[in-house]
Parts: C-alpha cells; structure tokens; sequence
C-alpha cells in the first residue's frame, strides 16, 4: 500500500485564489463546540465530530496562525455567528495542524488524516480565507468501504479525543 | 408472587445459590467464596435472557480489578415478575445504565434540528444487548448521539484526560472497543458482537487500560 507520510498531495493544493496558502504543521486547527448542542442535555450529548462530515473529507474547521493572522480570539469572533440555530458558541478547540498530520492509522505507518486548504464554508457560495477541511488520507479511505469500517470509526474517536485534550481548549 | 430471587456471595467461606437456581457447568464459572459480603446481588451486572442470569461480579481492590463471570440457569419457566425482581435488585452500573437507556429511547427523528438522525431501535438494542453485562461498578460514561447518523458512543476518560476507553455503536450487530491515549490506540480495537457477552467480556480484560477506565 502507498503512503504518503512523507507529503501528501491533497494538501499541498491550494486552487482558491482567496486563501492565505496550503496549511503550515504550526497552524492552530480549532474547532467551535456550541452550547446546548455539544454539552451534556441530561446525560447525552451530541457528538463534537460528525460521521457524515469525516466520512465526506468535509469535517469543517479553521486556521489560527500567523500565516492567516488570526488568534483564537479572531476566530471565535467569525464563528460565534455561524453555529446552530439557538446555540452559542461556548468553547474553541485546537491542536496543531502537525499532530493530527502526525496520527497513523491502525496496523500502518500511513497517516490518518490530511488538513487541507478549503476556503468554502457552506454550499451557498460562502467563503473564508482561514477555514480548512479535516479529511481522512486517500489512501486509508481507499480501505474504507462503509461508514461501518472500524478504521474509519477509530479515525472519529481519535479526533474527539485529540479535540478534548486540555491543552486543546484554546478559548475562552 | 414469585419467590425474591436471592444469589448471596458471603465471606464465610459460603456460596449460596438457592434451590431456584442451577450452575450451568459448561460456562466458566468461578465464585470466589472470600468475595466481600458487600459484593451480593446488587454487584452482579445482570443480563437475563432466555431463563439465563448471566452476570459479572466486580471487586475493586486496587491496584487491580477482578472480574468473575458466572452463569445462573433458572429452572422451569421464567415468572416475569421474578424477572423484574432480579432486576429491581441491581444496582451501580445497572441503575446509571437503565436512566442512560431511557434518554437515548426518547430521542426522535429530528432531535438536533432537521435533518437530524436519532439512534435507530436497532442500535438501542445492540446497546442493551452489550452493555448490560459490565461490571457493577462501572463509571457513569461519556455519551454522545452522533445526530448526522444515530451511532452512539459510550465513553470513559481518565481524570487527566490522558486515556479513553470507548464502545461505539452503529447499530449492525457489533461493538467497536477502543483504548487510546496520547500515543494512540494502546492495543488493536475490538470488534465484538452484540450477543457474545464473554467475547465482550473478554475485550475489556484484554484491554487492561480499558478495564481501569470503567470501574470507579
């Protein structure tokens, strides 16, 4: 099997002529978790990353970096107008671009995940220099047949897990 | 009425098993007769099908967990009020894990907003199915309902955060079994059926991390 630890074509494009550029492992990847929809309603919660996003290449996310030259703080900002009906935007989660970039996947010394440069935030046209996708590598969702692949589910656990880590909380 | 079912485990160097019941022989049986005398019938995960009390004991004593499973056939047919009796009588994980099971039942098509998927009775099922058969002394999870397909995870995290122990449900029969930590997942995942209760059993002493992770 191919693998594209050493780099990874996806996310060295960069087609968006509005974009700041293909996304350096120092950039801060954050993610908006929003209040009711991502914090416990009695004792369940919504999951904070979903399957149909991940499994579609389209788990959105933004870049908090001096190459888009916005902090946490900037970011919270754009997207505290853009969640859910009725919530509010109540936490920021980050890791760096490189450590997702760092995870293997099972049994392989291929890479997981890809963080690549996409600037559409909707499906009506809307978009934003700072905003990426997290996808699953090519090469690995060449594996995954159905969203029932425990590969592709072990990829959403170890994103959540990586999301919830302290040192991700990034903001307030 | 049917006679309340009673399984005590003294530490008199005594077993009970009441005439009503019968040790299968042919599961891997093993009553510790020093278990704690705390440890009765109210520590026994109960899962109850088919005139079978299936069932694990849980004693914490750290630094490790011992787990002995057991298998109680009831002889002649099952009075559901006996059933219900059994039932009534756990407690721990049983009672966090029957609150749990009546939230996810009441969510609904559209739950999060439109378009919004709630967990297909299929997966309650396969939950129930599963997880009736963890220790009593299993820790209140994380649960997450993943609206964009009804999958369900169950999730118990280290105080730190550092290690995650995770079962995942997509309702086609089996249990997704991760440990991870910061490194990765620690071992393999396991992919259990639903109805094998030992296999599933078997997964979490596997996963030694995953053990510690559950029980309090």
């Amino acid at each position: 099997m191919n693998s594209c630890s050493d780099g990874c074509p996806k996310e060295a494009l960069s087609i968006d002529v509005r974009s700041v550029g293909v996304i350096e492992d120092d950039e801060l990847i954050c993610r908006a978790s929003y209040d009711p929809m991502h914090y416990p309603r009695g004792r369940l919660q919504n999951s904070f990353v979903k399957a149909v996003d991940l499994f579609n290449g389209q788990l959105s996310v933004w870049r908090a970096s001096a190459k888009t030259g916005l902090s946490p703080s900037d970011v919270a900002q754009i997207v505290a107008h853009s969640g859910p009906p009725d919530n509010t935007l109540k936490a920021m989660h980050a890791v760096p671009a490189g450590l997702i970039r760092s995870e293997r996947a099972l049994n392989s010394t291929g890479r997981l995940f890809c963080v690549v440069d996409e600037t559409d935030i909707d499906d009506q046209g809307g978009s934003h220099p700072a905003h990426a996708h997290i996808a699953i590598c090519e090469v690995q969702m060449a594996t995954i047949d159905s969203r029932e692949n425990v590969l592709f589910e072990y990829a959403k656990q170890r994103l959540i897990f990586l999301l919830k880590q302290p040192e991700a909380n990034i903001w307030p | 009425m049917a006679t309340q079912p009673m399984v005590t485990f003294a530490n008199d160097g005594q077993s009970r098993i009441p005439d009503d019941f019968g040790l299968l022989g042919d599961i891997d049986t093993v009553i510790d007769p020093q278990i704690d005398a705390d440890m009765q019938v109210g520590s026994i995960a109960r899962f109850f099908r088919d005139n079978l009390l299936f069932g694990v004991i849980g004693e914490s004593s750290p630094p490790t967990t011992q787990l002995w499973r057991i298998g109680i056939q009831l002889k002649g047919n099952v009075n559901p009020d006996l059933r219900g009796e059994i039932f009534g009588a756990s407690s721990g994980w049983s009672s966090v894990f029957d609150r749990l099971l009546v939230e996810l039942g009441r969510l609904k098509e559209g739950w999060e907003g439109e378009g919004s998927v709630a967990p297909s009775a299929k997966t309650l099922r396969d939950v129930e199915q599963a997880l009736s058969v963890l220790p009593a002394s299993t820790r209140e999870p994380e649960v997450e309902v993943d609206s964009s397909d009804g999958s369900i995870s169950f999730r118990w995290w280290s105080q730190d955060l550092s290690k995650s122990a995770t079962l995942s449900f997509l309702g086609n029969g089996t249990a997704f079994i991760f440990a991870m930590n910061r490194n990765g997942a620690t071992k393999p995942p396991a992919i259990v059926s639903v109805t094998d209760e030992l296999g599933i059993l078997d997964a979490i002493e596997d996963l030694q991390e995953f053990r510690a992770l559950l029980v309090a």
